[in-house]
């Protein structure tokens, strides 16, 4: 089975976030092509999930290389062979600081279209330069979009091509797409890809093997815009946020009613709405926290690729949001399959992150003579040190740069995960009722409000005590300590087609599960 | 649970094949073995004080069996003591607090400290058999018998002892044994 994901807008690139790091604990499918859609190229938001794709990507590749290091077949960690094109970030509109009236060739229009745009358009949308998003305005969005290419040529594009060929070969495909639904190129792009995707399935004449499905994100966050130097501007305002999503709902009501475009459409909303503290327009600064929501939103595309999941001739339509109660926990996380319970891989992939951060990837990173006071202790002999002995220079070479690399980077991957759990916690519930429990996090992160990201931070260095708390780290009856951690990477069994530091990981990995 | 019982498991082979010899000498001397037998000879040769006997009008024959008990009784103590703490330390290692790289090796005085009190233990044991009256053998017994009966217990106990925590330990816990992380890391 072939999968594809596309994550349209800022709230696209979010949910790919959180689902890269469900792919990551074991709960995606076996292969996955990623894309992005964002006319805002610079965004925070997509930069981010940006790095973390490949991230991701580098360190799977790095770490399932049946050569030199292998994580071996029936590993979990980084389970799913994500895929993307050299720039993960498809682009409606070339060119340098577009404009409406320059992508539809407003000047060369004959007087009546001009009319009509003139009245569908005021001067300001048609003048707005579109290079950091369609700022909520889906309906220049929608007509930016319509007017772009989507020819086999284009690399994004060929993808989906390439997918449809697929099905008609007779392998299974399915593709989702995320966004939301009261935001600019979310909004717009949304509807627009999904029937260009089922225009070319219908051009190609595929009838089965397959399937589109959808998520659309619900308002779930608001935000306070500053009263100064936002006249004349162009930009999401929360405020409208409701009567953009109305409008929008009605619309697709009409559209699934009559034309079946997706199999499954997954909706998400939250209320009440969380509160992000930073406000920014658009560009790189726009970097806004993992919210909870987005999870639940990952975990549908999760469970749309499913291989349990079957897939009706009727169209389907889940929703999810808060539960009653203000308090969040893990029993409100939904499983994406009966056989992958989401909190078990997650919890197993935070206590990892926390281990190799701060006990076990300090001891491996640094030059042999740094390392090797290790050498005569059980789990450094049997996992590390056997495994990335060469035979021929004879010497451990778990210090060279190579090695090294693949070290630090899996200790930038371990920090990301810890920061995306303890931001999202954080920024979900900051300055509303609701309280998150899913992990106890004040030990080893903190927000500064002072910090202009307005983002959580986790620290550098942990003393013993906060150390010691690690086994109320994941907030639920059991008590996994870092003796048992320790306890567990000394004994379990290494897979036979395990390699170099492909061993270590995994053994950690598993040895973090209850 | 799992490792503690491989741990149990593995320092109970450590501690077999001197077991295996202390178990056949208590169970031969709870049986009793004959006059004409090597380790009665020896015994007669080495360990008992044939002059104080022969000045008291006793032959071996007449104070064997207080000897043999004697015998008997001391390393059904030894055992039981070795068995005891070498189990304990296997079964305790899981439960020291090694969550660390790096940790492994502070646990070494702790190891230092049970094995000094077992050999202490081991001492205890072997001098009140041996020099107080509460067993009548004890003035059978020549002063090198003495010093042999010393030497062999502390030898035999204290390798039974090393080895069965060598094997037991565990596989965390191995920097706290001394040489104990020289084996192999699969094992």
């Amino acid at each position: 089975m072939k999968n594809f994901i596309i994550g349209i807008g800022g709230t696209g690139a979010k949910c790919l976030e959180h689902l890269l790091h469900c792919c990551s604990a074991g709960l995606g499918p076996d292969n996955l092509w990623a894309g992005m859609v964002d006319q805002d190229e610079a965004n925070g938001n997509v930069s981010r999930t940006k790095i973390l794709l490949n991230k991701y990507m580098n360190l799977r590749s790095s770490l399932r290389n049946e050569s030199k290091h292998d994580l071996a077949k029936d590993s979990n960690l980084f389970k799913t062979n994500i895929t993307a094109n050299n720039d993960s970030v498809w682009l409606p509109l070339k060119g340098a600081d577009p404009t409406l009236e320059e992508v539809i060739n407003y000047n060369l229009l004959k007087p009546e279209v001009k009319g009509l745009i003139d009245c569908l358009y005021d001067p300001e949308e048609k003048m707005q330069n579109l290079s950091e998003g369609f700022r909520a305005r889906p309906n220049i969005g929608a007509a930016a979009m319509l007017a772009t290419t989507s020819n086999e040529d284009d690399p994004f594009w060929s993808q989906i091509y390439k997918a449809i060929d697929a099905a008609r070969g007779g392998e299974q495909v399915r593709v989702f797409i995320i966004s939301s639904i009261f935001g600019g190129t979310g909004a717009s792009g949304f509807p627009n890809i999904a029937r260009r995707i089922k225009q070319i399935q219908q051009e190609k004449n595929v009838t089965s093997n397959f399937h589109l499905g959808g998520a659309l994100m619900l308002p779930y966050f608001n935000y306070e815009v500053p009263e100064e130097n936002m006249d004349g501007e162009l930009f999401a305002r929360p405020e409208e946020f409701l009567d953009q999503t109305k409008g929008a709902l009605e619309y697709y009501s009409k559209l699934f009613e009559y034309n079946k475009i997706f199999d499954q459409v997954y909706v998400t909303g939250w209320d009440p709405l969380s509160k992000l503290a930073n406000f920014k327009m658009g560009g790189n600064l726009q970097n806004n926290p993992p919210l909870f929501p987005e999870l639940y939103t990952a975990l549908g595309a999760l469970r749309f690729f499913s291989a349990e999941n079957s897939i009706s001739e009727n169209q389907e339509i889940f929703h999810i949001g808060k539960n009653e109660s203000n308090d969040i926990l893990w029993s409100d996380i939904p499983n994406v399959s009966n056989s992958l319970n989401s909190k078990d891989y997650l919890s197993k992939l935070i206590r990892f992150s926390f281990s190799y951060n701060w006990m076990y990837g300090p001891a491996l990173t640094g030059s042999w003579s740094k390392i090797k006071k290790f050498q005569n202790e059980n789990w450094f002999k049997r996992l590390v040190y056997k495994n990335t002995y060469n035979n021929e220079t004879k010497s451990c070479e778990v210090g060279h740069e190579r090695n090294q690399e693949i070290i630090l980077l899996m200790k930038e991957y371990c920090q990301d995960v810890l920061t995306w759990i303890s931001d999202m916690q954080y920024s979900t519930v900051a300055n509303t009722d609701q309280k998150m429990d899913l992990i106890v996090s004040d030990f080893f992160s903190e927000f500064k409000p002072k910090n202009t990201s307005k983002r959580v931070d986790i620290k550098e260095k942990l003393n013993a005590t906060e150390k010691k708390q690690f086994n109320t780290l994941i907030n639920d009856s059991k008590n996994l300590k870092l003796l048992d951690i320790m306890s567990n990477i000394s004994y379990k069994k290494i897979y036979k087609d395990q390699k170099g530091l492909g061993v270590f990981m995994d053994i950690l990995f598993r040895s973090c599960e209850q | 649970m799992v490792n503690i019982l491989r741990s149990l498991l593995l320092s109970l082979v450590g501690l077999a094949p001197f077991a295996a010899v202390s178990i056949f000498f208590i169970i031969s001397m709870i049986v009793g073995v004959g006059p004409d037998s090597n380790l009665a000879t020896y015994f007669g040769d080495y360990i008992i004080n044939s002059e104080s006997l022969a000045d008291a009008g006793d032959s071996f024959e007449d104070v064997s069996n207080y000897l043999f008990r004697f015998m008997y009784e001391l390393n059904i103590a030894l055992l039981s003591l070795t068995v005891v703490i070498t189990l304990g330390w296997s079964v305790g290692s899981h439960y020291l607090n090694i969550d660390a790289p790096g940790k492994a090796k502070i646990y070494f005085i702790h190891w230092v400290i049970v094995s000094g009190v077992f050999i202490a233990l081991l001492f205890g044991i072997v001098f009140y058999f041996t020099q107080s009256t509460a067993y009548l053998a004890q003035q059978f017994l020549s002063g090198s018998g003495k010093t042999l009966i010393i030497i062999a217990s502390l030898v035999l106990y204290t390798i039974m002892y090393y080895v069965g925590v060598l094997l037991g330990t565990a596989r965390f816990a191995r920097s706290s044994v001394l040489l104990a992380n020289k084996l192999p890391g699969g094992f």
